[in-house]
């Protein structure tokens, strides 16, 4: 389990976990399809994280995104 | 087709029980909601029905339910709720969607790439910047249509409605009322078509198209790192964007944002140092023939907004705000759309100031008739002129407090006497600019942030847009600069 800034760019991975103790960031990043089993590529960091996430694309700070955790998918 | 979504069993069990107690409870007469989209709500200790359950005298049975759920559970309620949902929409999405094997457009893939990625989004933006705003607004409709409505007006209207006026009105006073030079139609209806609606209009249109393109959470990304500076997050860009379209729309827009916090910042920087279409318009018809004025205007501004920004930031207590924001699809805008969202936005604009620009009109008329008006306007005059501003500026001033754009005009048509010079008139800009919310925006500001931290705001406003204005003109000639 790594840290979403941690993730290499355009590697698959999938979210295992948030950790936050905010509920507002939680429910947000959960309206956003971000949570725990969702499939996330990460796009680019600077200016700001971009990850695809299913079939959408969301946009991160640095705070936000180290809240995010993932695991590399196993490759076939 | 479609089966219920079913939640994992101890959520279901607390839902029956939470269900039954509805069945007895009378606190949510209101709601439309079914008892099991209510008892949902409930479980996921939604605020807005908690405070409806605070004066329910069964509210220890539904924290029980709760609790009880939540013992059985390794997961937060509200997580495992959001997972069973998001299964249950993969499953759908399973059964009813085909795939072509090219799954999204390459050209709209494409383009996105080029919004985002900073070696090619930032001069993107600077090329939007300069067209659809500089090139578009300024020139296009500050420039050409307002000299081309000005000059109907001057040369069709006023000369008409003042020979009717004075035709059909015996008294002087009263055909000043209506018009000559500061009557209703001839002042205040021709500032709101000529002036201010061509701009606005411009400005609205060139907003709708990047609203509609699916543009805007690009800027807001590509600008958060810098917006963190003055506290706040990318999140904020796009009220300050429509700000610079109108502030007062922006200061209603500023309730998207998600903390107090915030919103006091935005609303603060969105009075004092973003000039709102009609005001930066008029100054870039008037600056545009000295180029350096007009940077020197654009930097002074665009300092105060950040420095002050970041000084605000660090004196109003609260967590710096995160940026997490849906980035839609870039789409080709449909004409239609914009037109019409262009049409309503421009509607709205023009009933709100009409009846202000009348008021503002006839105020004038009182304040002339009953020398309150040069009372106020002597007030002002030594503050001009110690900002090496000749009297006839105090007025504009007076105005620019009634509507932002009414100063604007005002200044527009004193440089029309040729009165200013280069470095007088890039004092009055900054001035003007910084210088108080029209009374639409501080109307809405006492309705979104109070009366009181309105008041605070409009008090340490005013003397700072003086103080700049006398610090711009004290470097402008230590620096011996003149246009």
């Amino acid at each position: 389990m790594i840290s979403l800034v941690s993730l290499d760019l355009r590697v698959d991975a999938i979210v295992v976990d948030i950790k936050t103790q905010q509920d507002t960031i939680l429910h947000k990043l959960f309206a956003m399809g971000v949570m725990p089993g969702v499939p996330l590529l990460l796009e680019q960091r600077f200016p700001s994280y971009v990850i695809k996430i299913g079939r959408s694309r969301v946009a991160l700070d640095t705070e936000t995104a180290k809240t995010i955790f993932v695991q590399l998918k196993a490759s076939p | 087709m479609l089966s219920p979504v079913v939640y994992y069993q101890p959520i279901e069990i607390a839902i029956a029980q939470i269900q039954s107690l509805l069945l007895k409870d009378n606190s949510f007469p209101s709601y439309t909601l079914s008892h099991r989209s209510l008892a949902l709500l409930i479980l996921q200790r939604d605020p807005q029905v908690w405070e409806t359950i605070k004066t329910s005298p069964y509210r220890e049975e539904y924290d029980l339910a709760i609790r009880s759920a939540q013992v059985s559970l390794d997961v937060p309620i509200s997580r495992a709720i959001a997972i069973t949902r998001q299964e249950k929409a993969g499953n759908i999405e399973k059964e009813v969607l085909t795939e072509s094997a090219s799954e999204t457009s390459d050209l709209a893939e494409k383009l996105h790439q080029i919004t985002v990625n900073p070696i090619t989004g930032f001069p993107l933006l600077l090329i939007i910047l300069y067209f659809g705003v500089y090139k578009f607004v300024g020139e296009f409709g500050a420039g050409i249509l307002v000299d081309l409505i000005e000059g109907g007006f001057e040369t069709y209207i006023n000369p008409k409605v003042d020979a009717f006026v004075a035709a059909v009105i015996p008294l002087e006073i009263f055909q000043d009322l209506l018009a000559n030079d500061y009557g209703i139609i001839t002042l205040g209806v021709r500032y709101a078509i000529a002036i201010v609606l061509p701009v606005v209009g411009t400005y609205f249109l060139m907003f709708s198209l990047l609203e509609d393109s699916g543009y805007l959470p690009r800027l807001s990304l590509m600008l958060d790192q810098l917006f963190k500076i003055i506290g706040l997050s990318g999140r904020a860009v796009i009220p300050m964007v429509l700000g610079l379209g109108c502030d007062t729309m922006a200061t209603v827009v500023t309730r998207t944002l998600e903390t107090r916090r915030e919103r006091m910042i935005t609303i603060f920087l969105l009075a004092l140092a973003v000039p709102c279409a009609a005001q930066w318009g008029v100054i870039l018809g008037l600056l545009s023939m000295k180029p350096t004025a007009l940077l020197i205007w654009g930097g002074f501004i665009l300092s105060v907004f950040l420095i002050v920004g970041a000084f605000t930031s660090r004196i109003i207590p609260g967590n710096r705000s995160e940026f997490y924001m849906e980035v839609p699809p870039l789409r080709i805008p449909k004409l239609q759309n914009i037109l019409l969202k262009t049409y309503l936005r421009m509607k709205g604009y023009f009933w709100e100031i009409v009846p202000l620009f009348i008021w503002v009109s006839v105020f004038i008329w009182i304040g002339h008739l009953t020398g309150v008006f040069s009372w106020l306007v002597g007030l002002l005059e030594p503050i001009t002129l110690a900002l090496g501003l000749p009297r006839e500026v105090a007025p504009i001033f007076l105005y620019g407090f009634f509507r932002r754009d009414y100063g604007a005009a005002g200044l527009f048509d004193l440089t029309q006497t040729g009165i200013l010079t280069g470095n007088q008139l890039v004092v009055t800009a900054i001035v003007l600019t910084l210088f108080l919310p029209c009374v639409a925006q501080f109307q809405v500001m006492v309705k979104e942030q109070g009366l009181k931290i309105t008041l605070i705001m409009v008090a340490l406003i005013i003397p700072f847009a003086f103080t700049m204005g006398y610090g711009a003109n004290f470097l402008l000639d230590l620096v011996g600069v003149n246009f």
